[in-house]
Protein backbone atom coordinates (compact mmCIF):
# COMPACT_ATOMS: atom_id res chain seq x y z
CA UNK A 1 0.00 0.00 0.00
CA UNK A 2 1.24 3.46 -0.95
CA UNK A 3 0.29 6.64 0.56
CA UNK A 4 1.05 7.86 -2.48
CA UNK A 5 -1.93 6.70 -4.16
CA UNK A 6 -4.39 5.99 -1.50
CA UNK A 7 -5.30 8.66 0.56
CA UNK A 8 -7.35 6.75 3.20
CA UNK A 9 -5.43 6.82 6.61
CA UNK A 10 -3.92 3.63 7.19
CA UNK A 11 -5.84 2.78 10.05
CA UNK A 12 -9.02 2.72 8.12
CA UNK A 13 -7.88 -0.15 5.64
CA UNK A 14 -9.02 -3.36 5.38
CA UNK A 15 -5.33 -5.44 6.23
CA UNK A 16 -5.46 -3.20 9.71
CA UNK A 17 -8.78 -4.01 10.74
CA UNK A 18 -7.74 -7.24 10.53
CA UNK A 19 -4.75 -7.38 11.73
CA UNK A 20 -6.14 -5.25 14.79
CA UNK A 21 -8.98 -8.07 15.27
CA UNK A 22 -6.52 -11.19 15.01
CA UNK A 23 -4.60 -9.22 17.56
CA UNK A 24 -7.25 -8.38 20.09
CA UNK A 25 -8.30 -12.17 19.73
CA UNK A 26 -4.78 -13.34 20.88
CA UNK A 27 -4.91 -10.79 23.69
CA UNK A 28 -8.33 -12.11 24.94
CA UNK A 29 -6.88 -16.23 24.00
CA UNK A 30 -4.25 -14.94 26.59
CA UNK A 31 -6.26 -13.54 29.37
CA UNK A 32 -8.97 -15.76 29.47
CA UNK A 33 -5.74 -19.05 30.02
CA UNK A 34 -5.15 -17.43 32.81
CA UNK A 35 -8.78 -17.73 34.62
CA UNK A 36 -9.88 -19.24 37.51
CA UNK A 37 -11.91 -21.28 35.65
CA UNK A 38 -8.88 -23.08 34.31
CA UNK A 39 -7.68 -23.83 37.40
CA UNK A 40 -10.83 -25.07 38.57
CA UNK A 41 -10.78 -27.19 35.36
CA UNK A 42 -7.65 -28.73 36.19
CA UNK A 43 -7.57 -29.51 39.78
CA UNK A 44 -11.73 -29.78 40.02
CA UNK A 45 -11.37 -33.06 38.49
CA UNK A 46 -8.62 -34.05 40.26
CA UNK A 47 -10.22 -34.06 43.58
CA UNK A 48 -13.63 -35.88 42.30
CA UNK A 49 -11.37 -38.51 41.47
CA UNK A 50 -9.65 -38.51 44.63
CA UNK A 51 -12.95 -38.48 46.69
CA UNK A 52 -14.63 -41.78 44.61
CA UNK A 53 -11.06 -43.65 44.94
CA UNK A 54 -10.99 -42.67 48.43
CA UNK A 55 -14.31 -43.59 49.16
CA UNK A 56 -13.94 -47.25 47.70
CA UNK A 57 -10.59 -47.53 49.87
CA UNK A 58 -12.43 -46.48 53.15
CA UNK A 59 -15.70 -48.81 52.28
CA UNK A 60 -12.82 -51.64 52.11
CA UNK A 61 -10.87 -50.64 54.83
CA UNK A 62 -14.04 -50.24 57.18
CA UNK A 63 -15.47 -53.65 56.12
CA UNK A 64 -18.67 -51.88 54.51
CA UNK A 65 -17.91 -54.12 50.94
CA UNK A 66 -17.39 -57.54 52.79
CA UNK A 67 -21.02 -56.72 54.32
CA UNK A 68 -22.17 -55.44 51.16
CA UNK A 69 -20.94 -58.32 49.05
CA UNK A 70 -22.47 -60.74 52.01
CA UNK A 71 -25.70 -59.39 51.86
CA UNK A 72 -25.80 -59.66 47.78
CA UNK A 73 -24.96 -63.13 48.07
CA UNK A 74 -27.37 -64.11 50.51
CA UNK A 75 -29.62 -62.13 47.96
CA UNK A 76 -30.34 -59.44 50.03
CA UNK A 77 -30.15 -56.63 47.19
CA UNK A 78 -32.32 -53.81 48.88
CA UNK A 79 -30.56 -54.01 52.34
CA UNK A 80 -27.08 -54.06 50.05
CA UNK A 81 -27.99 -50.86 48.41
CA UNK A 82 -29.02 -49.33 51.40
CA UNK A 83 -26.09 -50.24 53.34
CA UNK A 84 -23.62 -48.99 50.74
CA UNK A 85 -25.75 -45.54 50.58
CA UNK A 86 -25.75 -45.12 53.71
CA UNK A 87 -21.87 -45.24 53.95
CA UNK A 88 -21.28 -43.70 50.89
CA UNK A 89 -23.50 -40.51 51.87
CA UNK A 90 -21.13 -40.24 54.94
CA UNK A 91 -17.74 -40.84 53.16
CA UNK A 92 -18.76 -38.50 50.33
CA UNK A 93 -19.22 -34.80 51.02
CA UNK A 94 -22.19 -33.56 50.61
CA UNK A 95 -21.81 -31.64 47.31
CA UNK A 96 -20.65 -34.39 45.52
CA UNK A 97 -23.08 -37.55 44.37
CA UNK A 98 -22.81 -40.76 43.66
CA UNK A 99 -23.83 -43.85 41.93
CA UNK A 100 -22.70 -46.91 42.64
CA UNK A 101 -22.58 -50.35 40.67
CA UNK A 102 -21.71 -53.70 41.41
CA UNK A 103 -20.59 -56.32 38.54
CA UNK A 104 -21.14 -55.44 34.86
CA UNK A 105 -23.40 -52.94 33.41
CA UNK A 106 -25.62 -55.55 31.44
CA UNK A 107 -25.83 -57.54 33.95
CA UNK A 108 -24.84 -56.23 37.51
CA UNK A 109 -25.51 -57.60 40.98
CA UNK A 110 -25.82 -54.37 42.37
CA UNK A 111 -26.64 -50.93 41.03
CA UNK A 112 -28.65 -47.40 40.70
CA UNK A 113 -27.14 -47.51 44.62
CA UNK A 114 -28.13 -43.21 44.25
CA UNK A 115 -27.61 -40.59 47.87
CA UNK A 116 -31.38 -40.77 48.49
CA UNK A 117 -33.64 -43.95 47.50
CA UNK A 118 -36.46 -44.05 45.60
CA UNK A 119 -35.96 -41.95 43.46
CA UNK A 120 -34.10 -43.15 40.62
CA UNK A 121 -35.69 -41.36 37.53
CA UNK A 122 -34.38 -38.27 38.41
CA UNK A 123 -30.77 -39.47 40.13
CA UNK A 124 -30.32 -40.95 36.16
CA UNK A 125 -31.60 -37.83 34.68
CA UNK A 126 -29.00 -35.72 37.14
CA UNK A 127 -26.00 -38.76 36.09
CA UNK A 128 -26.46 -38.42 32.72
CA UNK A 129 -26.74 -35.08 32.48
CA UNK A 130 -23.59 -34.07 35.25
CA UNK A 131 -20.92 -31.49 33.69
CA UNK A 132 -18.00 -34.18 34.59
CA UNK A 133 -18.08 -37.61 36.10
CA UNK A 134 -15.22 -39.30 37.93
CA UNK A 135 -15.02 -43.34 37.85
CA UNK A 136 -13.29 -45.01 40.27
CA UNK A 137 -13.50 -48.92 39.72
CA UNK A 138 -11.78 -51.79 42.12
CA UNK A 139 -12.16 -55.50 40.97
CA UNK A 140 -13.52 -58.18 43.59
CA UNK A 141 -13.87 -61.53 44.76
CA UNK A 142 -17.62 -62.48 45.11
CA UNK A 143 -19.31 -65.26 47.21
CA UNK A 144 -20.27 -68.05 47.03
CA UNK A 145 -19.01 -68.61 43.41
CA UNK A 146 -16.18 -66.87 44.10
CA UNK A 147 -15.44 -65.33 40.89
CA UNK A 148 -14.31 -61.60 40.02
CA UNK A 149 -16.23 -58.64 39.41
CA UNK A 150 -15.95 -55.47 39.12
CA UNK A 151 -16.92 -52.18 41.57
CA UNK A 152 -17.71 -49.27 40.22
CA UNK A 153 -18.60 -45.60 41.53
CA UNK A 154 -19.11 -42.39 39.17
CA UNK A 155 -19.25 -39.11 41.72
CA UNK A 156 -20.07 -35.90 40.27
CA UNK A 157 -20.90 -32.44 41.80
CA UNK A 158 -24.57 -31.56 42.05
CA UNK A 159 -27.31 -30.53 44.02
CA UNK A 160 -28.86 -33.23 46.80
CA UNK A 161 -32.44 -34.49 45.06
CA UNK B 1 -1.89 19.22 -4.68
CA UNK B 2 -1.65 19.78 -1.04
CA UNK B 3 1.51 21.58 -0.35
CA UNK B 4 1.31 20.97 3.45
CA UNK B 5 4.04 18.19 4.97
CA UNK B 6 1.56 14.98 4.89
CA UNK B 7 2.56 14.85 9.07
CA UNK B 8 -0.34 17.43 9.23
CA UNK B 9 -2.72 15.71 7.13
CA UNK B 10 -6.17 14.65 9.29
CA UNK B 11 -5.80 11.30 8.06
CA UNK B 12 -2.35 10.48 9.81
CA UNK B 13 -3.71 12.83 12.67
CA UNK B 14 -6.48 10.10 13.40
CA UNK B 15 -3.98 7.21 12.87
CA UNK B 16 -1.71 8.74 14.68
CA UNK B 17 -3.89 8.71 17.84
CA UNK B 18 -5.17 5.58 17.09
CA UNK B 19 -1.90 4.10 17.24
CA UNK B 20 -0.69 5.85 20.41
CA UNK B 21 -4.38 4.04 21.95
CA UNK B 22 -3.91 0.80 20.57
CA UNK B 23 -0.09 0.76 21.74
CA UNK B 24 -1.34 1.83 25.09
CA UNK B 25 -4.01 -0.20 25.12
CA UNK B 26 -1.69 -3.35 24.44
CA UNK B 27 0.78 -2.58 27.07
CA UNK B 28 -2.44 -2.58 29.55
CA UNK B 29 -3.62 -6.18 28.41
CA UNK B 30 -0.59 -7.49 28.29
CA UNK B 31 0.07 -6.23 31.76
CA UNK B 32 -3.18 -7.75 33.29
CA UNK B 33 -2.52 -10.78 31.27
CA UNK B 34 1.07 -10.99 32.83
CA UNK B 35 -0.51 -10.08 36.45
CA UNK B 36 -3.27 -13.20 35.67
CA UNK B 37 -1.02 -15.94 34.32
CA UNK B 38 1.39 -14.75 37.57
CA UNK B 39 -2.12 -15.42 39.41
CA UNK B 40 -2.76 -18.46 37.89
CA UNK B 41 0.67 -20.10 38.27
CA UNK B 42 0.46 -18.76 41.99
CA UNK B 43 -2.97 -20.59 42.28
CA UNK B 44 -2.12 -23.55 40.34
CA UNK B 45 1.17 -24.09 42.45
CA UNK B 46 -1.02 -23.53 46.03
CA UNK B 47 -3.21 -26.09 44.43
CA UNK B 48 -0.82 -28.53 43.49
CA UNK B 49 1.07 -28.51 46.59
CA UNK B 50 -2.04 -28.94 48.37
CA UNK B 51 -3.18 -31.99 46.58
CA UNK B 52 0.06 -33.67 46.64
CA UNK B 53 0.58 -33.00 50.00
CA UNK B 54 -2.92 -34.30 50.82
CA UNK B 55 -1.78 -37.87 48.26
CA UNK B 56 1.35 -38.06 49.99
CA UNK B 57 0.22 -37.86 53.66
CA UNK B 58 -2.81 -40.46 53.14
CA UNK B 59 -0.82 -43.27 51.00
CA UNK B 60 2.87 -43.06 52.38
CA UNK B 61 4.47 -44.12 55.78
CA UNK B 62 6.45 -41.25 55.87
CA UNK B 63 10.84 -41.42 55.54
CA UNK B 64 12.00 -43.42 56.97
CA UNK B 65 8.98 -45.71 57.83
CA UNK B 66 9.18 -45.48 61.70
CA UNK B 67 9.69 -41.33 62.32
CA UNK B 68 7.41 -41.26 64.62
CA UNK B 69 10.00 -43.35 67.05
CA UNK B 70 12.37 -40.33 66.12
CA UNK B 71 11.13 -37.42 64.87
CA UNK B 72 14.81 -36.31 64.98
CA UNK B 73 15.27 -38.21 61.85
CA UNK B 74 11.94 -37.40 59.76
CA UNK B 75 12.68 -36.33 56.32
CA UNK B 76 9.24 -36.60 54.72
CA UNK B 77 5.75 -36.46 56.31
CA UNK B 78 3.33 -39.77 55.83
CA UNK B 79 0.25 -40.96 58.43
CA UNK B 80 -0.25 -44.02 56.79
CA UNK B 81 -0.62 -46.95 58.72
CA UNK B 82 1.54 -50.08 57.88
CA UNK B 83 0.67 -53.74 57.60
CA UNK B 84 3.90 -56.13 56.84
CA UNK B 85 6.03 -53.19 56.24
CA UNK B 86 3.70 -51.69 53.55
CA UNK B 87 1.72 -48.56 54.04
CA UNK B 88 -2.15 -49.18 54.43
CA UNK B 89 -3.85 -46.52 51.98
CA UNK B 90 -6.13 -44.02 53.68
CA UNK B 91 -5.76 -45.36 56.96
CA UNK B 92 -3.79 -42.85 59.09
CA UNK B 93 -1.78 -43.78 62.17
CA UNK B 94 -2.53 -41.37 64.89
CA UNK B 95 0.90 -41.63 67.01
CA UNK B 96 2.43 -40.12 63.38
CA UNK B 97 -0.07 -37.35 63.37
CA UNK B 98 0.02 -36.78 67.26
CA UNK B 99 4.09 -36.24 66.96
CA UNK B 100 3.31 -33.51 64.16
CA UNK B 101 1.02 -31.73 66.46
CA UNK B 102 3.81 -31.58 68.85
CA UNK B 103 6.44 -30.67 66.71
CA UNK B 104 4.41 -27.94 65.49
CA UNK B 105 2.77 -27.17 68.82
CA UNK B 106 4.03 -23.52 69.72
CA UNK B 107 6.48 -24.13 72.51
CA UNK B 108 8.48 -26.71 70.28
CA UNK B 109 8.50 -25.17 66.42
CA UNK B 110 10.65 -23.29 67.19
CA UNK B 111 13.33 -24.81 69.81
CA UNK B 112 16.82 -26.11 68.38
CA UNK B 113 16.29 -29.87 68.79
CA UNK B 114 13.17 -29.47 66.47
CA UNK B 115 15.18 -28.03 63.69
CA UNK B 116 15.86 -30.62 61.23
CA UNK B 117 12.52 -31.92 61.53
CA UNK B 118 10.83 -28.66 61.27
CA UNK B 119 12.85 -28.13 58.26
CA UNK B 120 11.71 -31.54 56.74
CA UNK B 121 7.97 -30.64 57.56
CA UNK B 122 8.43 -26.98 56.10
CA UNK B 123 9.83 -28.41 52.69
CA UNK B 124 7.01 -31.03 52.59
CA UNK B 125 4.46 -28.25 52.12
CA UNK B 126 6.97 -26.05 49.30
CA UNK B 127 9.24 -24.10 52.43
CA UNK B 128 5.89 -22.65 54.09
CA UNK B 129 5.01 -22.42 57.16
CA UNK B 130 1.09 -21.16 55.76
CA UNK B 131 -0.73 -24.82 56.22
CA UNK B 132 -2.89 -26.27 58.65
CA UNK B 133 -3.90 -30.54 58.71
CA UNK B 134 -7.63 -30.96 60.78
CA UNK B 135 -9.06 -34.45 61.01
CA UNK B 136 -12.94 -34.31 61.51
CA UNK B 137 -14.75 -37.31 62.34
CA UNK B 138 -17.56 -38.57 60.27
CA UNK B 139 -20.07 -36.19 61.02
CA UNK B 140 -17.53 -33.54 60.67
CA UNK B 141 -16.94 -32.44 63.93
CA UNK B 142 -13.15 -31.59 64.08
CA UNK B 143 -11.61 -34.09 66.43
CA UNK B 144 -7.45 -32.23 66.12
CA UNK B 145 -5.84 -29.92 64.17
CA UNK B 146 -2.36 -28.63 64.51
CA UNK B 147 -0.36 -25.38 62.34
CA UNK B 148 3.00 -24.16 62.95
CA UNK B 149 2.76 -22.72 66.50
CA UNK B 150 -0.02 -23.72 67.08
CA UNK B 151 -1.86 -22.98 70.67
CA UNK B 152 -5.11 -23.92 72.28
CA UNK B 153 -8.33 -22.02 71.38
CA UNK B 154 -6.24 -19.98 68.21
CA UNK B 155 -6.48 -20.05 64.93
CA UNK B 156 -3.93 -20.52 62.18
CA UNK B 157 -4.50 -17.41 60.54
CA UNK B 158 -6.38 -18.87 57.21
CA UNK B 159 -8.85 -17.01 57.58
CA UNK B 160 -7.21 -13.97 56.89
CA UNK B 161 -5.52 -15.03 53.79
CA UNK B 162 -6.39 -13.98 50.14
CA UNK B 163 -5.86 -17.10 48.65
CA UNK B 164 -6.86 -20.59 50.94
CA UNK B 165 -6.87 -24.39 48.99
CA UNK B 166 -8.86 -26.74 51.14
CA UNK B 167 -8.08 -30.36 50.62
CA UNK B 168 -9.98 -33.34 52.28
CA UNK B 169 -9.33 -36.92 51.48
CA UNK B 170 -11.38 -39.51 53.15
CA UNK B 171 -9.46 -41.83 55.66
CA UNK B 172 -10.05 -44.34 58.52
CA UNK B 173 -8.30 -43.31 61.38
CA UNK B 174 -8.46 -44.45 65.34
CA UNK B 175 -9.29 -42.22 67.90
CA UNK B 176 -5.81 -43.41 69.14
CA UNK B 177 -3.14 -45.60 69.13
CA UNK B 178 -2.80 -49.02 70.68
CA UNK B 179 0.28 -49.24 72.80
CA UNK B 180 -0.13 -52.52 74.22
CA UNK B 181 -3.29 -55.01 74.42
CA UNK B 182 -3.29 -57.47 77.10
CA UNK B 183 -5.49 -60.41 74.84
CA UNK B 184 -8.25 -62.60 76.92
CA UNK B 185 -7.20 -62.65 80.57
CA UNK B 186 -8.84 -65.58 81.84
CA UNK B 187 -9.41 -66.02 85.56
CA UNK B 188 -9.77 -69.81 85.81
CA UNK B 189 -10.20 -70.14 89.34
CA UNK B 190 -11.46 -66.83 90.48
CA UNK B 191 -9.50 -64.83 93.43
CA UNK B 192 -6.42 -62.82 93.16
CA UNK B 193 -4.73 -63.82 90.07
CA UNK B 194 -1.56 -62.20 88.79
CA UNK B 195 -1.02 -62.08 84.99
CA UNK B 196 2.26 -61.80 83.43
CA UNK B 197 4.36 -58.87 83.07
CA UNK B 198 4.62 -57.36 79.54
CA UNK B 199 6.60 -54.79 78.16
CA UNK B 200 5.79 -51.51 75.48
CA UNK B 201 7.67 -49.02 74.38
CA UNK B 202 7.37 -44.74 74.53
CA UNK B 203 9.82 -43.08 72.36
CA UNK B 204 11.08 -39.73 72.35
CA UNK B 205 8.20 -36.75 72.46
CA UNK B 206 5.51 -39.01 72.87
CA UNK B 207 4.99 -38.74 76.28
CA UNK B 208 4.40 -34.58 75.77
CA UNK B 209 2.26 -35.95 72.14
CA UNK B 210 -0.37 -37.63 73.78
CA UNK B 211 -2.31 -38.62 76.62
CA UNK B 212 -2.54 -42.16 78.24
CA UNK B 213 -5.03 -43.96 78.98
CA UNK B 214 -5.95 -47.85 80.48
CA UNK B 215 -8.76 -49.72 79.20
CA UNK B 216 -10.11 -52.26 80.53
CA UNK B 217 -13.00 -54.88 79.02
CA UNK B 218 -14.16 -57.77 81.41
CA UNK B 219 -16.68 -60.45 80.84
CA UNK B 220 -19.66 -58.82 83.30
CA UNK B 221 -19.31 -56.88 86.93
CA UNK B 222 -18.12 -60.81 88.08
CA UNK B 223 -14.72 -60.25 86.51
CA UNK B 224 -13.90 -56.71 89.08
CA UNK B 225 -12.06 -55.84 90.74
CA UNK B 226 -8.95 -55.79 87.92
CA UNK B 227 -5.46 -54.23 89.15
CA UNK B 228 -3.19 -52.46 86.73
CA UNK B 229 0.45 -52.15 87.93
CA UNK B 230 2.59 -49.56 85.83
CA UNK B 231 6.55 -50.24 86.19
CA UNK B 232 5.69 -51.41 90.30
CA UNK B 233 5.91 -55.01 91.27
CA UNK B 234 2.31 -56.39 91.40
CA UNK B 235 1.91 -56.38 94.62
CA UNK B 236 -0.54 -53.90 96.45
CA UNK B 237 -1.03 -50.61 96.32
CA UNK B 238 -1.59 -50.85 92.51
CA UNK B 239 -1.20 -48.20 90.44
CA UNK B 240 -4.94 -47.88 90.01
CA UNK B 241 -7.33 -50.58 90.73
CA UNK B 242 -11.01 -50.92 88.49
CA UNK B 243 -13.34 -51.25 91.36
CA UNK B 244 -17.38 -52.15 90.07
CA UNK B 245 -19.68 -50.27 88.89
CA UNK B 246 -19.43 -52.51 85.43
CA UNK B 247 -19.00 -50.63 82.06
CA UNK B 248 -20.62 -52.67 79.60
CA UNK B 249 -18.90 -50.70 77.03
CA UNK B 250 -15.37 -50.58 78.82
CA UNK B 251 -13.89 -48.25 81.86
CA UNK B 252 -10.77 -46.50 81.74
CA UNK B 253 -8.45 -44.81 83.58
CA UNK B 254 -7.48 -41.70 84.68
CA UNK B 255 -10.81 -39.57 83.76
CA UNK B 256 -8.48 -36.31 82.91
CA UNK B 257 -5.90 -35.78 80.20
CA UNK B 258 -2.05 -36.39 81.35
CA UNK B 259 -2.91 -38.38 84.53
CA UNK B 260 -0.86 -41.35 83.62
CA UNK B 261 1.85 -39.38 82.99
CA UNK B 262 3.89 -39.79 86.43
CA UNK B 263 3.70 -43.50 85.81
CA UNK B 264 5.55 -43.66 82.31
CA UNK B 265 8.71 -42.99 81.28
CA UNK B 266 10.45 -42.82 78.20
CA UNK B 267 11.79 -46.13 76.81
CA UNK B 268 10.90 -49.96 77.91
CA UNK B 269 7.83 -49.44 80.27
CA UNK B 270 6.21 -52.83 82.29
CA UNK B 271 2.27 -53.22 82.65
CA UNK B 272 0.67 -56.09 85.10
CA UNK B 273 -3.25 -57.02 85.36
CA UNK B 274 -4.30 -58.49 88.35
CA UNK B 275 -7.68 -59.95 88.44
CA UNK B 276 -9.67 -60.28 91.37
CA UNK B 277 -13.05 -61.65 90.25
CA UNK B 278 -14.80 -64.07 90.09
CA UNK B 279 -13.76 -67.75 88.60
CA UNK B 280 -14.31 -68.70 84.71
CA UNK B 281 -13.91 -64.35 83.78
CA UNK B 282 -11.74 -62.64 81.66
CA UNK B 283 -10.02 -59.36 81.29
CA UNK B 284 -8.56 -57.47 78.66
CA UNK B 285 -5.99 -54.59 79.12
CA UNK B 286 -5.40 -51.70 76.30
CA UNK B 287 -2.80 -48.85 77.12
CA UNK B 288 -3.82 -46.40 74.44
CA UNK B 289 -2.36 -43.11 73.63
CA UNK B 290 -4.38 -40.28 71.92
CA UNK B 291 -3.15 -37.22 71.10
CA UNK B 292 -2.92 -34.61 73.56
CA UNK B 293 -5.89 -33.02 75.41
CA UNK B 294 -8.62 -35.28 73.98
CA UNK B 295 -11.85 -35.36 74.96
CA UNK B 296 -11.59 -38.21 77.80
CA UNK B 297 -15.01 -39.94 77.26
CA UNK B 298 -13.98 -40.51 73.54
CA UNK B 299 -11.38 -43.00 74.51
CA UNK B 300 -13.05 -45.92 74.28
CA UNK B 301 -12.69 -44.95 70.49
CA UNK B 302 -9.52 -45.83 70.32
CA UNK B 303 -10.59 -49.29 69.85
CA UNK B 304 -12.13 -49.25 66.63
CA UNK B 305 -11.70 -48.37 63.12
CA UNK B 306 -13.58 -45.07 62.86
CA UNK B 307 -14.15 -43.19 58.87
CA UNK B 308 -12.59 -39.82 59.25
CA UNK B 309 -11.59 -36.51 56.90
CA UNK B 310 -8.13 -35.49 56.66
CA UNK B 311 -7.94 -31.68 55.69
CA UNK B 312 -5.44 -29.99 54.41
CA UNK B 313 -5.18 -26.01 53.97
CA UNK B 314 -2.28 -24.39 52.65
CA UNK B 315 -2.65 -20.25 52.36
CA UNK B 316 -0.80 -17.41 50.84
Amino acid sequence: MSFRHDRRGFIFSLDATLAMLVVLIVMTGVARMAGPELTYGQHGYLRLERYANDALEVMELTDAMNIIKNLLAQGEISEAGNLAENVLRKILPGEVQFRLRIGVENNPRLDNVYPSAGEHAEWRAAFENADEIAVAARVSIFPPENVFDSITLYVWRGAMI
Amino acid sequence: MNERGQIFTLDMFFALTLTVLVVSYSGLALEQARRQADAYALRYSLERAANDAADVLVKTLGRPSNWEENTETLETLGFAAENGGKAVRNMLEISKFGQLRRLANYDNWDAPVNANAVKAIKEFFGGSENFEITIFDENGNEMWNAWPRWKSGEKSGAENALEVVVVRRSVVSRYGTVRYGSGDLLNENGGRTVFSTDNFEIYPGELEAFDWYVILLTTSRSGLPVEIYVNIDPSPPPTYKFNPPYEPEGDFWPDEHGGMDEYLNVGTNIITAVSEGKKNTWAMIYLVAVPACSLPENIRLALSALTATLEVKLWR
